[in-house]
């Protein structure tokens, strides 16, 4: 859907983007995290375009972008982090409006303005002032003043910053049904709990480069590896921990009372064989769990932030 | 053909704000009082049996003329000089410029509402114009002429006011640099002329006599004071004509200078040319895609 190669941008002498590379996939959820001045704003604004790039190449659908801003506008939907509303017009003018500016004129307009208001969920709301909107509402009004004209991608920066939880779950319900319907979707977040629930893919920004991407599940399942799994037992610790020791996956244990912490180096897969010798063997297995790590524990491992220092 | 959505969309805005109802309902006041001054004062001053006096509605009509004038050199800046800044205020700009819409066009879009709110001040207050027409000395193409001065006005000063706009990115500060810049453009050149004309008038006493004071080519700002074109062509409609030359050669001697004898049509010319390079250079500056 896009690809991003070696993308530059300099603003005087601060390197805002140096050789960035990222791709999101049709149809995915792209999660695009990083520190604060990292350059996410910048490939943002980029992508939608809101600003020019000194080198690199950008591709939508396999066709190179480069310089055709009409053609890339005209694929993407962009929802920024602080959204304004026109005062004195009706939700229907104030999607028709931005219909027209795609050159979606007259009845065409009005009807693809229903439609998406239909797809946001604000069916019945189109004689309603756009400054009278809740902020959810507006936010979704501006979701579906990205999707008038159809776009392929939609690129979101921060949308959820403001809104109380109740209304950013909805929002968040929102955008998995959009990927459900086939649109791509390029967010990006602070709040990583929420993107790693939400996200299919993820890319940490730092510093102008991609420090990591890919699929959330490969990728949480890759630093998930390197945790112990922790087995309460009933009784028969020393079963247990005799079991351990003779897999030949497992590196190293280590125990606190009825608790085992195992290293061990296999898939999901080897883990439930484990847990069935242990239960053959006569244990009383009450939790055997992998340790997860957070995405924002990742995050900080990776941006080497204060935090992550902590 | 299909409308520029930033245009409609402003007037849509326009139409259901209060302040332009205010603007319009201060514009006919102030033309319906001057009316009625003029044609009961000359009745409470004559008697109403007496015969009007021919030259009473060609001044009642002046008056109303510089009055709609005034009110478009205090409304257009209002609008104008936060077109693009309150956009980029209220965080709407971006989304904008994401469009397919170039930056011309949104530029254009809004030009083309403030022209909108001269030709609505201009017709609304067709009544109180029509009264002239009714006791003659001014016709309908006067008023159509009169109507079009105020058109090239309103994109000289709206063009201004909108590159201010692009250009100070607070709307407090770009409407009030609108006003001084149109003050600039209506005292300033005259001040300017008259400073020449005094320097001169002074080193020709100096030198006693041998030298004629003139504010030489200093007159030329003139070009730049959309009074000028008003005053010109008002003078033509109800006056000699020649109010421009006899106020240029106040300055100096004129009366050969074939730009001061045209001076309303240069000077529109000028105010045209300088509405492209605001509009050229606010096009340019709200590019982001811009080299």
């Amino acid at each position: 859907m896009l690809k991003i190669e070696n993308l530059c941008k300099r603003y005087g002498k601060f390197q805002a983007l140096n050789g960035l590379n990222m791709e999101v996939k049709e149809g995915e959820i792209y999660g695009f995290v990083g520190p604060n001045g990292a350059g996410k704003t910048t490939t943002i604004r980029i992508v939608s375009g809101l600003l020019t790039f000194d080198s690199g190449d950008i591709w939508i659908n396999g066709e190179r972008t480069n310089g055709n801003y009409t053609q890339l506008k005209s694929m993407i939907g962009f929802v920024p982090d602080f959204f304004g509303v026109y005062e004195n017009l009706k939700v229907t003018e104030y999607l028709e409006f931005f219909a027209a500016a795609y050159g979606i004129y007259g009845h065409e307009g009005r009807s693809r303005s229903l439609e998406v208001l239909d797809m946001v969920g604000l069916t019945g709301l189109e004689d309603k002032m756009v400054d009278a909107l809740s902020r959810g509402m507006q936010q979704r009004l501006c979701l579906a003043r990205a999707l008038v004209h159809k776009p392929q991608l939609l690129v979101l920066d921060e949308p959820c910053s403001g809104l109380d939880p109740r209304t950013r779950r909805e929002f968040q319900h929102l955008l998995q049904r959009l990927q459900k319907q086939g649109y791509s979707v390029l967010i990006s977040s602070h709040i990583l709990s929420e993107l790693s629930d939400l996200s299919t893919s993820i890319g940490i920004i730092d510093q102008g480069k991609m420090v990591l991407q890919g699929g959330i599940d490969s990728i949480m399942l890759s630093i998930d590896s390197a945790n112990p799994i922790r087995i309460s037992v009933m009784h028969h610790l020393k079963e247990a921990v005799e079991v351990l020791r003779k897999n030949t996956l497992t590196n190293r244990i280590s125990i606190d009372h009825n608790v085992i912490a195992a290293w061990f180096d296999g898939s999901p897969e080897e883990e439930s064989y484990l847990l069935k010798e242990l239960v053959d063997a006569g244990v009383l297995v009450t939790s055997f769990a992998r340790e997860h790590n957070s995405l924002e524990s990742l995050f900080f491992h990776l941006t080497d932030t204060e935090e992550g220092a902590e | 053909m299909n409308i520029n959505p930033v245009f409609e969309k402003e007037i849509k805005r326009h139409t259901r704000s209060i302040k332009i109802s205010w603007i319009v309902c201060a514009c006919n006041v102030l033309l319906g009082s001057i009316a009625i001054t003029s044609f009961f004062g000359e009745s409470a001053a004559f008697g109403s049996m007496r015969a009007s006096n021919y030259s009473m509605p060609g001044r009642c009509y002046m008056m109303m003329a510089y009055a709609l004038f005034a009110m478009i050199l205090v409304a257009v800046p209002a609008i104008t000089g936060g077109s693009i800044s309150l956009e980029r205020e209220s965080k709407t700009l971006d989304v904008l410029l994401t469009t397919n819409l170039n930056p011309w066009k949104i530029i254009i879009g809004k030009l083309e509402s403030a022209l909108s709110v001269v030709f609505l001040l201009a017709f609304s207050t067709m009544p109180a114009l029509a009264l002239i027409l009714a006791f003659g000395g001014i016709n309908f193409w006067d008023i159509f002429w009169m109507i079009g001065i105020l058109l090239v006005t309103g994109i000289y000063i709206g063009s201004l006011g909108i590159c201010c706009s692009v250009v100070f990115k607070r709307t407090t500060i770009a409407t009030v640099m609108t006003y001084v810049f149109v003050l600039i453009f209506l005292v300033g050149t005259i001040a300017a002329a008259g400073m020449g004309f005094h320097v001169t008038k002074l080193q020709a006493t100096a030198q006693d006599g041998g030298m004629i004071p003139s504010a030489g080519k200093l007159i030329y700002l003139f070009l730049l004071n959309p009074l000028v074109s008003f005053v010109g062509l008002i003078s033509q409609q109800v006056g000699n004509g020649h109010e421009i030359t006899t106020i240029c050669n106040q300055f100096g001697n004129y009366h050969k200078d074939y730009i001061v004898t045209h001076m309303v049509w240069f000077s529109i010319g000028t105010q045209m040319f300088l509405s492209m390079i605001f509009l050229g250079i606010a096009g340019r500056k709200i590019n982001p895609l811009r080299k």
